[in-house]
């Protein structure tokens, strides 16, 4: 990968230019409904553009992206994306279980078995370091 | 999907377990990924997640300011398209 970039999974390059192109596609449609909108609405479009872009690249064979995509979808209006909790104390406090936590934090994660937990986690953070890495290079290519 | 729980084998468990550590960044890694940590690179993978989403959130923001004062048109799309062609 070009740029010094350090990418420790090179088979990942494959999703790249599709993540890209569906991202960039979004932020040009984005920004050009800029006047309209307030900094703080743009970014809430821009979050969950990248949500989309990485469950589109990733297409119907993941089961997360099969379930962000559903999730998304069906509430297009208030959104609760992956990032948005504040974290809520609870007043009995218990020892969860580490799957639970995960289960909760992947998309779809609730109904799968454990393997397939792992499976779709690995998948998930590849996307969503991917999307990271996108972003920060649009950031640094606008500053320069 | 099968509705039919099938036996996962501790090998194959093990082997994701080693694929989620090889996964996770250098600064976040334990040295060995055996089975008796299983634990704590759940817990570290539920961490870099959590931290993953928050750079998503920031970095969405930091493209809001960004956008609102970048000259706009379609020409700025198309030279973020060729830097990112690897």
């Amino acid at each position: 990968m070009k740029g010094g970039n350090p990418n420790p999974n090179p088979n990942s390059n494959p999703k790249k230019p599709l993540l890209a192109n569906h991202f960039i596609q979004a932020l040009t449609r984005i920004n050009l409904a800029a006047q309209t909108s307030s900094t703080r609405q743009r970014s809430h479009c821009i979050k969950r553009a990248a949500y989309v872009s990485m469950a589109c690249a990733a297409g119907s064979r993941r089961a997360w992206s099969r379930a962000m995509l559903q999730k998304i979808r069906l509430r297009s209006r208030v959104l609760r994306l992956p990032g948005d909790r504040r974290s809520i104390v609870s007043v009995v406090r218990r020892e969860e279980n580490r799957a639970d936590v995960l289960r909760k934090l992947l998309p779809g994660g609730q109904a799968m078995e454990f393997s397939s937990l792992l499976e779709e986690t690995a998948s998930y953070i590849q996307y969503l370091s991917a999307q990271v890495r996108l972003m920060q290079t649009i950031v640094d290519s606008m500053f320069g | 999907m099968s509705s039919r729980r099938s036996r996962i084998s501790e090998e194959e468990i093990n082997e994701l377990i080693s694929k989620l550590h090889s996964l996770l960044p250098e600064s976040r890694r334990r040295s060995g990924a055996s089975r008796a940590s299983a634990a704590k690179l759940l817990k570290e993978t539920c961490s870099y997640i959590k931290s993953l989403n928050r750079e998503v959130n920031d970095l969405s923001d930091r493209l809001s300011d960004l956008m609102a004062t970048m000259d706009t048109n379609s020409a700025q799309a198309e030279i973020i398209r060729e830097l990112l062609r690897s």
